[in-house]
C-alpha cells in the first residue's frame, strides 16, 4: 500500500477545526417563550453562558469528521501495490566519441548495439526494456517498452563525436529502475574510456554507488588505443593589426609511437604540411601565421588510427570589421566614437527619420529614439524616449544612490560606484527585462530577451552623466557587444557545446553534418553540435544565411580511446523491488465521502 | 351594560367592521367555530355536571331543590332523551313536527363565571392559547346560556370590566363579542398574575375583584397557570366565598413537548427575563420531568380541595375538548 499524494494528509487539520467549531459558540439563537420558569435551573445555564463547551457526541459531528477522514484519504490516493511480474532491462548505450573507434569492426558502438540486441533477445513477453543513449546529452530512446520497440530504438541509435554524458545516463537509468515496470536490471554498454579522465566517483564510474537504486552491470567493448588527435586549435589577431597567429596541438593518445602527416589548410588551400613523429602519450604544438583575409583554418591528420572524428579540426579566423553595428541617433557622435574604439566594430549611423527604410546590422543601437516595434536584431537602447516600444513614465532628476548586480556580466571589470547620473528616464520595467543597475527612481541599466532578440537598455543619457569620462564607458559597451549581436562565430566550437544563435524572431534552420534541424522562434542557442564539421544557420524560409560555425572534437579526454574494465557498480544497500499499482482506492473512497455527505445532509434536514 | 374595552383594545376594530361591510364575505371571527350550528346544537344537549351552589332568583334548567307548581315559560330548547315528558310543547310539535322542551323560570339556574387569563404568556403558542381559551370559554358560556344558566365573564387582569351575568341564547352574541374583545396584556407590563408580583397575591386580587358583587356559582378559570403559588390563595378564596372553582389548564403543544435543539436564549414573554439553555435530549427530558411534576402538583392541590382540574393541549380540537375531554372528566353531562 502506498499513498500517491501523502501531502494531502495536511488536510487532516480540518478535524481539529471542525471540533473547534463545535466547542466554540459564536451566537445563541434568541427565542421568545411563554414563561421560562420551567427552564430556569435546569443545570445548563452556566455551561450555556460560556463561549465554549466540551464537545458532545453528535451524529452530525461524527459524520463530518468521517467525511473529512474519508475525503482526505481519497485525496492521498491510497494504492495497493504488488511486485512486478516481469523484468525491466535498462540498457545504457555509451555514445561518446570514443565509441566510434574502429578497433572492433565496424565500430565499438556497433558492437555495443549487437550486445544490446542480444540482451533484448532474451526478454520474455512480460518483460520491458528502457534504452538510454548517453551521448553529448543523455536521453532515453525507449521507456519501458516491449522488446520489439526497444530493438528498433537500439538499431536506430547513432554514435556521437563529442564527449559523452554517462553520469546523466546512469542517473536516468536509476530513475527508470525505480519505476514499477519490472524487476530492474541496469546494463551499461561502454568501452569504459570515460574512466581515463580519472574523474569518476568510484572505480572510474561517474556516479557513486548510493546514487542509484539498482545494481549496474556493464558489457565492455573495444580493445585498442591507437589514436592521434588534434586536441587544440586557436587563432588570435594581435591588437596591432598584424597577421592572425594560429596555434594547434597534436597528441598521440595511444600506447605506441605514431608518425602522422599533418596538413594545415587556409580557406581550403594547403598552408603547411608536416610529418609528426610522436612517442606514446606525447604531443606536439604547431604555430603558424595566416595570410591576410583568411576566413577559415583546418588542421588535418592523415594517419590511420582508431578514431577519425578527432583527426580534423576547423576554426574561423577573426576578421576585421565583421561586427557590424547600426547606430540610430540624432546625435551619434559620442556613441559612434565609443563604438568605433572597440576592435572589429563597424558602425553605420542612421538618423531616426531615416530608420524606417534603413538596412540594419545584427546589432542596432537606438540613442534617444525607440521605434514602436523593435527590429529583428539584438538591440541596445540608450536614453529611451516616449512613444516607442518601451513604456517611458517620465524623467527623474539626480538619483541619489545607485545599486547594482555586482556579478552581472554586463558590469564585468566595471565599478559603477563612480557613476554619477544627473537625470534618469523612468521606465516601466518590461516583464522580459531584469535590472542590472538601478536607483530609487527606477532601473538605470536593464537586460533581457524579447522575442528571440537580446536587449540592453541604458535608461539615461550618457551626456547627462559622467559616464563618457569614465573608463567604464567603453568597457560597458564592450561587455554589451560581447553579449549581443551575432556575426560569424570566431574560433572553433567544441563538439557538444551549445552555440548562441543570431537573433531569432521567426525561427531558423541549421544545416549540419547530421542533417538539417529546425530551431523554433525565440530559441537562443543551438545545442545539437554532437558531430564535428560545418554548421550553417539560415532563416526559416532559407531566404538568408545568418551565420556559420565549425565544430571540432578538441577534447583530449574524449580522444583517449583506451578501453577500461570496470567493476560492477553495486548499490549502497538492499533495494526493495519497485511495486506496480494493483488497485487504487481513490474512487471507492470518493464514493464513500459522497455517501457520508448525503447522509449528513439527510440527517441535518431531518433534524430541522 | 356597555363594554367599551374591546373596541379600545382593538384600534382597528372600526376599520375591520368597515371592511367587513364592504367585502362580500366577512372575515371569520376568532370564535367563528362557535357559530357552527351543528356544534351549538350538540352543546345544547350538554349540561354542566358540577356540584354548585344554586343561585337565587331566576330558575334554570337544573333540577331545583325548591318545588314550584306552575313554572313560567322562559324559552325553548330541543328535546333530549331523559327530559320530563310533561314539559314537551305538543302544540309546537303539531306545528313543526319536532319536539321542543319548555324551559321555565321556576327551575334553579347556575351562575357560570368564565375567567380568562389574558397575560402575555397566554398569547403564545400554536394554536394560540388565548384564542383557544376564548373559544373554550365561549363554548362553555353558550352551553350555559342554552341551559338558561346565568353566564358572566371576565379577564384575570384586574382592569377589564367583567361581563355581567346574562341569560338565554339570545345573549350569546354579547358573550361572544365580550370574549372576542379580550386582548392580551402587553408584554413587559407587570402582570397581576405572575412571578413579578411575588410579594402579593395577584390572582387573589383579581379573583376578589371579580367576585365582589357577583352571584355565587361556578368559576371556570381558563389559564396556563404560570403563576407561582397564587392559585392557593385564589382558589381558596373562591371556595371560602362559596364559589365552585374549576381550573382548565391550557398548555400549547410547544410547551408540552418542545421541539428545540442547540444553544438558545429563551426570552420570557412577560418579564423579558433571558434564560440561556443548551438544549440537548437530556435537557429536554429534564424539562419534561419538571413539567409533569408541576402539573402533578397543581392537580394534587386541586384534588385536595375538590376543585376540578383538567389539563388541555391547545392542539386538541375544540369540539373534542368540549364534547370529549370535558365530558370524560365529568364536567359536562
Amino acid at each position: 500500500m502506498t499513498l500517491a499524494n501523502p501531502g494531502a494528509l495536511w488536510w487532516l487539520v480540518l478535524i481539529p477545526l471542525i471540533v473547534l467549531l463545535y466547542v466554540l459558540r459564536t451566537e445563541r439563537r434568541r427565542l421568545p417563550w411563554s414563561n421560562v420558569r420551567l427552564w430556569r435551573g435546569l443545570g445548563e445555564e452556566l455551561e450555556a453562558r460560556r463561549n465554549w463547551r466540551p464537545p458532545r457526541w453528535s451524529v452530525l459531528l461524527a459524520l463530518q469528521l468521517a467525511f473529512v477522514v474519508v475525503g482526505v484519504l481519497a485525496l492521498t490516493g491510497p494504492t495497493l501495490l504488488r511486485p512486478p511480474d516481469g523484468q525491466h532491462l535498462i540498457l545504457v548505450l555509451d555514445a561518446s566519441a570514443s565509441m566510434g573507434a574502429t578497433d572492433v569492426a565496424p565500430s565499438r558502438f556497433a558492437a555495443a548495439q549487437a550486445l544490446a540486441l542480444e540482451e533484448l533477445g532474451r526478454l520474455g513477453p512480460d518483460d520491458r526494456a528502457t534504452i538510454i543513449r548517453a551521448g553529448a546529452e543523455a536521453r532515453p530512446l525507449a521507456l519501458a517498452e516491449p522488446a520489439p520497440q526497444a530493438r528498433a530504438a537500439v538499431e536506430g541509435a547513432t554514435v556521437g563525436q563529442a564527449p559523452g554524458d554517462l553520469r546523466t545516463g546512469l542517473l536516468l537509468a536509476g530513475a527508470a529502475a525505480a519505476t514499477p515496470a519490472g524487476r530492474p536490471r541496469v546494463v551499461v554498454l561502454t568501452d569504459g574510456a570515460f574512466a581515463n579522465a580519472g574523474a569518476g566517483a568510484r572505480d572510474g564510474w561517474p556516479v557513486a554507488a548510493g546514487e542509484l537504486a539498482a545494481p549496474v552491470e556493464y558489457l565492455t567493448v573495444g580493445r585498442g588505443d591507437a589514436n592521434v588527435a588534434v586536441t587544440a586549435l586557436a587563432l588570435r589577431r594581435p591588437p596591432n593589426g598584424g597577421p592572425t597567429a594560429g596555434y594547434a596541438r597534436v597528441a598521440n593518445l595511444g600506447s605506441a609511437p605514431a608518425s602522422v602527416p599533418a596538413r594545415l589548410f587556409a580557406d581550403g588551400l594547403p598552408l603547411q604540411s608536416r610529418r609528426l613523429d610522436l612517442a606514446a602519450g606525447a604531443s606536439e604544438e604547431l604555430t603558424f601565421s595566416l595570410p591576410p583575409g583568411t576566413r577559415a583554418v583546418a588542421v588535418q591528420l592523415d594517419g590511420a588510427d582508431l578514431l577519425a572524428a578527432d583527426n580534423r579540426a576547423e576554426a574561423r579566423a577573426p576578421a576585421s570589421g565583421d561586427r557590424a553595428v547600426t547606430l540610430v541617433s540624432a546625435q551619434p557622435d559620442l556613441l559612434a566614437r565609443a563604438l568605433r574604439a572597440l576592435p572589429g566594430v563597424r558602425v553605420t549611423t542612421v538618423a531616426p527619420d531615416a530608420y524606417a527604410g534603413a538596412a540594419l546590422a545584427p546589432l542596432v543601437v537606438f540613442d534617444g529614439f525607440v521605434p514602436r516595434t523593435l527590429p529583428a536584431a539584438d538591440v541596445i537602447v540608450v536614453n529611451p524616449q516616449p512613444g516607442g516600444a518601451l513604456d517611458v513614465l517620465g524623467e527623474a532628476p539626480a538619483p541619489a544612490t545607485i545599486s547594482y548586480d555586482r556579478g552581472h556580466p554586463l558590469l564585468d571589470t566595471i565599478d559603477p560606484a563612480a557613476l554619477q547620473i544627473s537625470k534618469i528616464v523612468r521606465l516601466r520595467t518590461p516583464a522580459w527585462a531584469s535590472p542590472v543597475l538601478w536607483t530609487a527612481d527606477g532601473p538605470a541599466l536593464l537586460e533581457g530577451v524579447n522575442g528571440g532578440r537580446r536587449v540592453v537598455i541604458l535608461a539615461f543619457d550618457p551626456r547627462a552623466s559622467n559616464l563618457p569620462r569614465l573608463r567604464a564607458f567603453p568597457l560597458l559597451l564592450a561587455n554589451a557587444l560581447d553579449r549581443l549581436g551575432w556575426g560569424e562565430r570566431e574560433g572553433s566550437v567544441v563538439a557538444g557545446q551549445a552555440v548562441r544563435l543570431p537573433p531569432n524572431a521567426g525561427g531558423q534552420v541549421v544545416d549540419g553534418p547530421a542533417g538539417t534541424e529546425t530551431v523554433p522562434a525565440g530559441a537562443l542557442a543551438f545545442a545539437d553540435t554532437e558531430r564535428v564539421g560545418r554548421y550553417a544557420v539560415h532563416t526559416a524560409d532559407r531566404a538568408a544565411d545568418l551565420a556559420e560555425f565549425r565544430v571540432s572534437l578538441l577534447a583530449p579526454a574524449a580522444s583517449d580511446v583506451r578501453p577500461n574494465a570496470l567493476a560492477p557498480l553495486a548499490p549502497a544497500g538492499p533495494i526493495a523491488p519497485p511495486a506496480a499499482p494493483a488497485f487504487a482506492f481513490t474512487g471507492l473512497l470518493l464514493l464513500g465521502a459522497l455517501a457520508i455527505s448525503t447522509t449528513e445532509w439527510w440527517w441535518w434536514s431531518k433534524g430541522r | 351594560m356597555s363594554n367599551p374595552a374591546p373596541a379600545a383594545r382593538r384600534p382597528l376594530a372600526f376599520v375591520r367592521r368597515l371592511a367587513s361591510a364592504i367585502r362580500p364575505v366577512a372575515p371569520a371571527p376568532r370564535s367563528a367555530g362557535l357559530r357552527d350550528e351543528a356544534f351549538l346544537r350538540r352543546l345544547e344537549r350538554l349540561a354542566l355536571a358540577l356540584q354548585r351552589p344554586p343561585t337565587q332568583g331566576l330558575a334554570g334548567d337544573h333540577r331545583s331543590r325548591r318545588k314550584t307548581d306552575a313554572p313560567e315559560f322562559a324559552d325553548y330548547r330541543t328535546y333530549t332523551p331523559g327530559d320530563d315528558f310533561r314539559r314537551i310543547d305538543w302544540k309546537a310539535y303539531g306545528r313543526l313536527g319536532t319536539l321542543h322542551y319548555r324551559l321555565g323560570e321556576s327551575h334553579d339556574d347556575l351562575a357560570l363565571h368564565l375567567l380568562v387569563d389574558t397575560s402575555p404568556s397566554m398569547d403564545w403558542g400554536t394554536p394560540n392559547k388565548l384564542d383557544y381559551a376564548r373559544q373554550l370559554a365561549a363554548a362553555l358560556g353558550y352551553l350555559g346560556l342554552a341551559r338558561l344558566d346565568a353566564v358572566g365573564a371576565g379577564a384575570l387582569d384586574g382592569r377589564t370590566p367583567p361581563l355581567p351575568l346574562v341569560r338565554g341564547k339570545a345573549r350569546a352574541g354579547r358573550l361572544f363579542d365580550y370574549l372576542e374583545g379580550l386582548a392580551p396584556a402587553s408584554a413587559g407590563r407587570p402582570r397581576l398574575v405572575g412571578p413579578s408580583a411575588a410579594d402579593a397575591t395577584p390572582l387573589l386580587d383579581a379573583v376578589r375583584a371579580y367576585r365582589r358583587g357577583a352571584a355565587r356559582g361556578v368559576v371556570v378559570l381558563l389559564t396556563d397557570a404560570f403563576f407561582p403559588d397564587e392559585h392557593a390563595a385564589g382558589l381558596g378564596d373562591l371556595l371560602q366565598a362559596g364559589f365552585q372553582p374549576v381550573l382548565l389548564h391550557l398548555l400549547s403543544p410547544q410547551e408540552l413537548a418542545p421541539d428545540l435543539a442547540g444553544d438558545l436564549e429563551l426570552i420570557d414573554s412577560e418579564s423579558a427575563e433571558v434564560v440561556p439553555a443548551s438544549l440537548t435530549p437530556e435537557t429536554l427530558a429534564r424539562y419534561a420531568e419538571r413539567l409533569q411534576a408541576w402539573c402533578g402538583e397543581l392537580e394534587r392541590y386541586c384534588a385536595a380541595r375538590r376543585v376540578p382540574y383538567v389539563r388541555l393541549s391547545t392542539a386538541m380540537p375544540l369540539e373534542e375538548a368540549v364534547l370529549g375531554e370535558l365530558r370524560r372528566r365529568r364536567l359536562l353531562a
